[in-house]
């Protein structure tokens, strides 16, 4: 019997140790050291976003345009030089930078398809058929800057002709906006566009004319 | 004598509930320990031993010393008051001051010597480091002997879309790697889709192309893209060409099909023009003139070149209009992999130069009467 006591008062002593610590259970704290404590291990339960490598990137602006040059040169052309030319719409409505286009008459040949020319929000481009190349002239007032771009650049009235892989390209400047003319080779001899010289695409570029300002 | 040993039994159990209190809270208006010794003198802020581990076998395994005898019970004689000094400093005056315990309570039974330490918060577990979804090697480290490239870091396009909607992709050389007019073997071999990525942009051509990104002239003027799988390039080149259309190609950018020549797709946008080459020109999804939204699709990838067939894969050129040179082919290699990155969800690896090949001194002589074509 005495050792029934013994050994109950000692369990009863094992059991109490047991359930203590919710006796005793510390109420909550509220604590920022604490709360923070608390927060951590659910804040590492959540998924964290998905982050990619960021790398320097180039960023656009908008060049500024001499409109009130483009203007007095669109009103230096003759009547006669305009005649049977491409027209384009000038005022406000006129695409965001001066309209370049070929000077003389462009027709499509037949079964071609039409010349077309089409503003966009940074300019414009048109569309001119040939019988061995296609002619795309471009005019943007979008600029794309790498981050280490240095000074201001200074633009030139200079005619940048590069062979390009169906054909070549001309590019210049003028009033600030920026153009480019494309010439698409429609044969490839053996591998090779070969359809336009530098000198023909140069003299193409260089006969474009001021058809349409704001 | 029953009477005795119920008592004696019912004092134990008072001790162990009072003694559980302050081992787990001290300062919890619970008794503070009893020291019979002073401690070791330990500097402030030191870290201390960890804190005891209370379980129930604390209470039926006595715990040895050192030498093997079990400790001795604490000596009574705790004051009547329930104060105890501090264990650690007595002297600091920052200390907490002593405790009262209720006078009514049962004898306090005094632990082993223990300081308490409140234990370290674990460190926030770093995030799983995202497995790359593709490798490549970093801009303007051209295949060994194809050429010089430029070692540009630069997104030029940032945020376009990767011109291939959903199938897998390697960027890599056409000429310089298997199928290719160099390299020779088969366009089909399965090495060829399963390469870490590789910037081909000023690589040697026979054409005098150039572009002021390049170190020489005479070179590539854009990107070349494997699309799929080799068991993909098997089954296209199984059928007629007209018949291609198991790649989709996509508009990166919102803007207009400003032209659709022999093997040429152009896409004009804001500030810059993107051309597509060789795709299934007799399935193209889209007409000249006509305005595209980023992501709808344009073709497909095939090897229309004229007339005289290329490898099966695009050709992707950017042209911009660039501060520094006006309109000018600018590297596309980087651009491509922020797009697939993004298309994919997942970041690429980028891999180190092999010791000893590419650099962008490396300039591939084209041997006489040989013309390296797209």
């Amino acid at each position: 019997m005495n050792r029934t006591l013994i050994i109950s008062g000692l369990f009863a002593s094992a059991l109490a140790l047991t359930a203590c610590d919710r006796v005793f259970q510390r109420p909550a704290d509220t604590s920022g050291t604490e709360t923070a404590a608390t927060d951590t291990p659910d804040a590492a339960l959540t998924e964290p976003g998905l982050e990619l490598p960021v790398r320097p990137e180039s960023a656009s602006s908008g060049a500024v345009i001499d409109w009130e040059a483009a203007r007095r040169d669109l009103a230096a052309r003759s009547a006669d030089d305009m005649e049977g030319s491409f027209s384009v719409q000038s005022g406000g409505d006129a695409p965001p930078v001066p309209v370049f286009l070929p000077s003389g008459p462009v027709a499509a040949q037949s079964g071609e398809v039409a010349v077309r020319f089409q503003p966009t929000s940074d300019g414009y481009y048109a569309f001119f058929p040939s019988e061995t190349y296609d002619i795309i002239v471009n005019g943007t007032n979008v600029v794309m800057t790498g981050p280490d771009a240095g000074a201001e650049p200074v633009r030139t009235d200079a005619f940048n002709f590069q062979p390009t892989t169906n054909g070549a390209q001309v590019a210049f400047s003028r009033y600030g906006a920026d153009y480019l003319v494309e010439f698409e080779c429609k044969e490839v001899v053996n591998g090779m566009p070969a359809c336009i010289t530098e000198d023909e695409a140069v003299a193409f570029a260089r006969d474009l004319a001021i058809s349409g300002t704001r | 004598m029953r009477n005795v040993l119920a008592a004696a039994a019912a004092a134990l159990l008072l001790t162990s509930i009072s003694a559980c209190d302050f081992v787990r809270f001290p300062g919890d208006g619970g008794p503070e320990p009893t020291i019979p010794e002073a401690p070791p003198e330990t500097p402030p802020g030191a870290p201390g031993p960890p804190p005891p581990v209370v379980d129930d076998d604390d209470f039926e395994t006595p715990v040895e010393t050192p030498d093997g005898e079990t400790p001795a019970e604490p000596a009574p004689g705790t004051p009547p008051d329930g104060t105890v000094p501090d264990p650690v400093d007595a002297t600091d005056e920052t200390a907490t001051p002593p405790v009262e315990v209720p006078v009514d309570e049962a004898p306090v039974t005094p632990e082993p010597e223990t300081p308490v330490v409140v234990p370290e918060p674990e460190p926030e577990p770093l995030p799983e480091p995202v497995a790359p979804v593709f490798s490549y090697f970093q801009p303007g480290v051209l295949l060994a002997g194809s050429g010089g490239g430029f070692p540009d870091q630069v997104v030029h396009a940032p945020g376009m879309l990767f011109p291939i909607k959903t199938a897998p992709a390697v960027l890599q050389s056409q000429v310089f790697a298997f199928g290719g007019g160099v390299a020779g073997g088969d366009q089909c071999d399965a090495r060829n889709y399963s390469a870490p990525w590789r910037d081909n942009f000023c690589e040697t051509r026979s054409a005098n192309r150039t572009t002021p990104f390049c170190p020489v002239a005479k070179i590539h003027q854009g990107q070349d893209i494997r699309v799929g799988t080799a068991a993909d390039c098997k089954t296209l080149r199984s059928q007629t060409a007209d018949a291609r259309g198991l790649h989709e190609v996509i508009a990166v950018e919102d803007g207009i099909i400003s032209s659709i020549s022999t093997y040429t797709v152009k896409l004009r946008a804001e500030g810059s023009i993107y051309n597509y080459m060789h795709l299934n020109m007799k399935r193209l999804a889209v007409t000249a003139g006509q305005s595209v939204k980023a992501g709808d699709l344009i073709g497909y990838v095939s090897n229309d070149f004229g007339g005289t067939p290329t490898t099966i894969h695009l050709h992707f050129e950017v042209i911009q209009n660039t501060a520094d040179h006006g309109w000018v082919h600018v590297p596309p290699y980087l651009s491509l992999v922020s797009a697939y990155e993004r298309r994919e969800n997942g970041p690429g690896e980028q891999l180190e130069p092999e010791i000893g090949v590419a650099s962008t001194q490396d300039v591939f002589i084209i041997p006489e009467g040989y013309e390296i074509i797209e």
